[in-house]
Protein backbone atom coordinates (compact mmCIF):
# COMPACT_ATOMS: atom_id res chain seq x y z
CA UNK A 1 0.00 0.00 0.00
CA UNK A 2 1.43 3.53 -0.65
CA UNK A 3 2.02 5.87 1.97
CA UNK A 4 -0.58 8.02 3.10
CA UNK A 5 -0.77 11.62 3.22
CA UNK A 6 -1.43 11.35 7.06
CA UNK A 7 1.46 11.50 9.32
CA UNK A 8 1.55 10.54 12.74
CA UNK A 9 3.79 10.81 16.14
CA UNK A 10 2.70 7.37 17.62
CA UNK A 11 6.11 6.36 17.93
CA UNK A 12 7.29 9.48 19.67
CA UNK A 13 4.21 9.28 22.01
CA UNK A 14 4.82 5.47 23.26
CA UNK A 15 8.48 6.51 23.88
CA UNK A 16 7.04 9.36 25.61
CA UNK A 17 4.54 7.22 27.57
CA UNK A 18 7.25 4.77 29.74
CA UNK A 19 8.54 3.36 26.41
CA UNK A 20 5.09 1.64 25.77
CA UNK A 21 5.33 -1.07 23.34
CA UNK A 22 3.91 -1.53 20.27
CA UNK A 23 2.00 -4.87 21.97
CA UNK A 24 0.72 -2.76 24.79
CA UNK A 25 -0.78 -0.19 22.76
CA UNK A 26 -2.19 -2.43 20.32
CA UNK A 27 -3.97 -4.49 23.41
CA UNK A 28 -5.02 -0.91 25.08
CA UNK A 29 -6.94 -0.10 21.58
CA UNK A 30 -8.09 -3.07 20.48
CA UNK A 31 -5.77 -4.14 17.29
CA UNK A 32 -3.37 -6.28 16.16
CA UNK A 33 0.21 -5.13 16.64
CA UNK A 34 0.79 -5.06 13.09
CA UNK A 35 -1.48 -2.84 12.43
CA UNK A 36 0.30 -0.66 15.05
CA UNK A 37 3.35 -1.17 12.85
CA UNK A 38 1.44 -0.02 9.77
CA UNK A 39 0.18 3.02 11.00
CA UNK A 40 3.81 4.13 12.37
CA UNK A 41 5.43 3.53 8.94
CA UNK A 42 1.97 5.39 7.20
CA UNK A 43 1.44 1.89 5.72
CA UNK A 44 -2.36 2.56 7.06
CA UNK A 45 -5.08 4.83 7.94
CA UNK A 46 -6.80 4.30 10.97
CA UNK A 47 -10.28 4.34 10.68
CA UNK A 48 -11.68 7.52 13.16
CA UNK A 49 -12.67 5.61 15.71
CA UNK A 50 -9.12 4.29 16.03
CA UNK A 51 -7.75 7.38 15.59
CA UNK A 52 -10.01 8.88 19.02
CA UNK A 53 -8.88 5.36 20.92
CA UNK A 54 -4.97 5.93 20.05
CA UNK A 55 -5.61 9.82 21.19
CA UNK A 56 -7.38 8.85 24.19
CA UNK A 57 -4.71 6.29 25.58
CA UNK A 58 -1.79 9.35 24.85
CA UNK A 59 -4.71 11.31 26.78
CA UNK A 60 -3.68 14.32 23.79
CA UNK A 61 -5.68 15.64 21.37
CA UNK A 62 -6.48 13.41 18.23
CA UNK A 63 -4.37 16.43 16.25
CA UNK A 64 -1.40 15.73 18.66
CA UNK A 65 -1.29 12.28 17.02
CA UNK A 66 -2.31 12.64 13.66
CA UNK A 67 -1.95 15.46 11.14
CA UNK A 68 -3.15 15.83 7.21
CA UNK A 69 -0.73 17.50 5.37
CA UNK A 70 -3.01 18.86 2.17
CA UNK A 71 -0.88 17.43 -0.73
CA UNK A 72 0.63 19.86 -3.60
CA UNK A 73 -0.51 20.02 -6.71
CA UNK A 74 2.52 17.23 -7.74
CA UNK A 75 2.16 15.13 -4.87
CA UNK A 76 -1.78 14.67 -5.56
CA UNK A 77 -1.04 13.92 -9.23
CA UNK A 78 1.46 11.27 -8.02
CA UNK A 79 -0.96 9.59 -5.99
CA UNK A 80 -3.42 9.98 -7.89
CA UNK A 81 -0.96 7.71 -10.45
CA UNK A 82 -0.41 5.41 -6.86
CA UNK A 83 -4.28 4.63 -6.92
CA UNK A 84 -4.61 3.97 -10.94
CA UNK A 85 -1.58 1.52 -10.29
CA UNK A 86 -3.44 0.54 -7.44
CA UNK A 87 -1.14 1.52 -4.77
CA UNK B 1 1.01 -14.80 10.26
CA UNK B 2 -2.66 -13.99 10.65
CA UNK B 3 -4.94 -16.58 9.64
CA UNK B 4 -6.18 -15.10 6.47
CA UNK B 5 -2.58 -15.26 5.12
CA UNK B 6 -1.70 -19.11 6.45
CA UNK B 7 -5.69 -19.74 4.65
CA UNK B 8 -3.78 -17.77 1.61
CA UNK B 9 -1.31 -20.15 1.44
CA UNK B 10 -3.49 -23.16 1.59
CA UNK B 11 -6.02 -21.59 -1.08
CA UNK B 12 -2.43 -21.94 -3.19
CA UNK B 13 -1.27 -24.91 -2.06
CA UNK B 14 -4.14 -27.02 -2.91
CA UNK B 15 -4.28 -25.06 -6.43
CA UNK B 16 -0.11 -26.20 -7.31
CA UNK B 17 -1.09 -29.85 -5.91
CA UNK B 18 -4.39 -29.50 -8.66
CA UNK B 19 -2.52 -27.83 -11.34
CA UNK B 20 0.20 -30.82 -10.86
CA UNK B 21 -2.31 -33.51 -10.91
CA UNK B 22 -3.65 -32.10 -14.25
CA UNK B 23 -0.92 -31.95 -15.96
CA UNK B 24 0.02 -35.78 -14.69
CA UNK B 25 -3.56 -37.02 -15.97
CA UNK B 26 -3.30 -34.80 -19.43
CA UNK B 27 0.36 -37.14 -20.17
CA UNK B 28 -1.83 -40.43 -18.21
CA UNK B 29 -5.35 -40.40 -20.16
CA UNK B 30 -5.41 -36.68 -21.66
CA UNK B 31 -6.31 -33.33 -21.17
CA UNK B 32 -10.10 -34.17 -21.33
CA UNK B 33 -10.04 -36.19 -18.06
CA UNK B 34 -7.15 -34.64 -16.74
CA UNK B 35 -9.70 -31.46 -15.89
CA UNK B 36 -11.23 -33.77 -13.04
CA UNK B 37 -7.83 -32.81 -10.40
CA UNK B 38 -9.53 -29.65 -10.18
CA UNK B 39 -12.10 -31.05 -7.85
CA UNK B 40 -9.38 -31.10 -5.66
CA UNK B 41 -9.97 -27.15 -5.29
CA UNK B 42 -13.52 -28.00 -3.80
CA UNK B 43 -11.55 -28.19 -0.19
CA UNK B 44 -11.55 -24.43 -0.79
CA UNK B 45 -15.44 -24.49 0.64
CA UNK B 46 -13.97 -25.65 4.04
CA UNK B 47 -10.59 -22.63 4.04
CA UNK B 48 -13.48 -20.48 6.57
CA UNK B 49 -12.38 -23.50 8.84
CA UNK B 50 -9.06 -23.49 8.92
CA UNK B 51 -6.67 -21.95 10.66
CA UNK B 52 -9.05 -20.74 13.39
CA UNK B 53 -7.62 -19.97 17.02
CA UNK B 54 -8.86 -19.25 19.67
CA UNK B 55 -7.98 -15.49 21.39
CA UNK B 56 -5.94 -15.98 24.38
CA UNK B 57 -7.37 -13.42 26.91
CA UNK B 58 -6.66 -9.61 25.92
CA UNK B 59 -5.65 -10.90 22.48
CA UNK B 60 -7.30 -9.79 19.37
CA UNK B 61 -7.43 -11.98 16.74
CA UNK B 62 -8.28 -9.54 14.21
CA UNK B 63 -9.34 -5.59 13.66
CA UNK B 64 -10.19 -3.74 10.89
CA UNK B 65 -7.22 -3.23 8.82
CA UNK B 66 -7.60 -7.28 8.71
CA UNK B 67 -11.23 -6.62 7.56
CA UNK B 68 -10.32 -3.96 5.09
CA UNK B 69 -7.87 -6.27 3.22
CA UNK B 70 -10.13 -9.42 3.36
CA UNK B 71 -12.59 -6.91 1.92
CA UNK B 72 -10.51 -4.89 -1.09
CA UNK B 73 -8.85 -8.81 -1.66
CA UNK B 74 -12.51 -10.22 -1.81
CA UNK B 75 -12.73 -7.36 -4.87
CA UNK B 76 -10.31 -8.29 -6.42
CA UNK B 77 -11.11 -11.75 -6.52
CA UNK B 78 -14.58 -10.99 -7.77
CA UNK B 79 -13.31 -8.78 -10.30
CA UNK B 80 -10.89 -11.39 -11.52
CA UNK B 81 -13.42 -14.12 -11.65
CA UNK B 82 -15.75 -12.41 -13.47
CA UNK B 83 -13.75 -11.74 -16.20
CA UNK B 84 -12.64 -14.84 -16.39
CA UNK B 85 -15.88 -16.49 -15.88
CA UNK B 86 -17.19 -14.52 -19.24
CA UNK B 87 -14.20 -15.09 -20.76
CA UNK B 88 -15.07 -19.19 -20.34
CA UNK B 89 -18.05 -18.37 -21.39
CA UNK B 90 -17.55 -16.77 -24.79
CA UNK B 91 -14.34 -18.44 -26.05
CA UNK B 92 -15.04 -22.18 -26.55
CA UNK B 93 -18.45 -21.01 -28.30
CA UNK B 94 -16.93 -18.72 -30.49
CA UNK B 95 -13.91 -21.21 -31.10
CA UNK B 96 -16.34 -23.65 -32.31
CA UNK B 97 -18.05 -21.07 -34.68
CA UNK B 98 -15.46 -20.51 -36.13
CA UNK B 99 -14.43 -23.68 -37.04
CA UNK B 100 -18.03 -24.00 -38.22
CA UNK B 101 -19.21 -26.45 -35.18
CA UNK B 102 -22.81 -25.88 -34.21
CA UNK B 103 -22.16 -28.03 -30.62
CA UNK B 104 -19.85 -27.92 -27.69
CA UNK B 105 -19.06 -30.69 -25.46
CA UNK B 106 -21.32 -31.04 -22.32
CA UNK B 107 -18.34 -30.76 -20.22
CA UNK B 108 -17.32 -27.48 -20.74
CA UNK B 109 -20.37 -26.24 -18.31
CA UNK B 110 -18.95 -27.42 -15.23
CA UNK B 111 -15.31 -26.58 -16.40
CA UNK B 112 -16.48 -22.90 -16.92
CA UNK B 113 -18.07 -22.70 -13.55
CA UNK B 114 -14.90 -24.51 -11.39
CA UNK B 115 -12.48 -22.13 -13.43
CA UNK B 116 -14.54 -18.91 -12.26
CA UNK B 117 -14.23 -20.10 -8.96
CA UNK B 118 -10.50 -21.25 -8.85
CA UNK B 119 -10.15 -18.09 -10.31
CA UNK B 120 -11.79 -16.23 -7.21
CA UNK B 121 -10.13 -18.10 -4.74
CA UNK B 122 -6.48 -17.95 -5.95
CA UNK B 123 -6.87 -14.02 -6.81
CA UNK B 124 -7.97 -13.52 -3.75
CA UNK B 125 -5.37 -15.33 -2.22
CA UNK B 126 -3.07 -13.90 -4.06
CA UNK B 127 -4.19 -10.28 -2.97
CA UNK B 128 -4.27 -11.04 0.59
CA UNK B 129 -0.59 -11.73 0.47
CA UNK B 130 0.41 -8.90 -1.38
CA UNK B 131 -1.29 -6.40 0.46
CA UNK B 132 -0.04 -8.15 3.94
CA UNK B 133 2.94 -8.32 2.54
CA UNK B 134 3.23 -4.70 1.09
CA UNK B 135 2.80 -3.46 4.81
CA UNK B 136 5.50 -5.96 6.12
CA UNK B 137 7.02 -6.09 9.70
CA UNK B 138 9.20 -2.91 9.43
CA UNK B 139 9.47 -1.12 11.90
CA UNK B 140 8.57 -3.46 14.44
CA UNK B 141 10.27 -3.03 18.06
Amino acid sequence: MARTDLRNCVRRLRFDHGEMTQQQLATRVGVTRQTIIAVEARKYAPSLPLAFRLARVFRVTIEDVFQYHEPTDDQSQGSERNMLAGG
Amino acid sequence: MVPEQKRAWFVLAVFVVALAGFVGLAVAVGPKLAFAAFGLCGVYGLTPLLFRKRPRPGEVPTDERDRAIAERATAVGGMASYAAFVAACMVPWAVCALRGRRMIDVLALPYVVVAGMVVLFVARAVTVLVLYGREGNHGAD
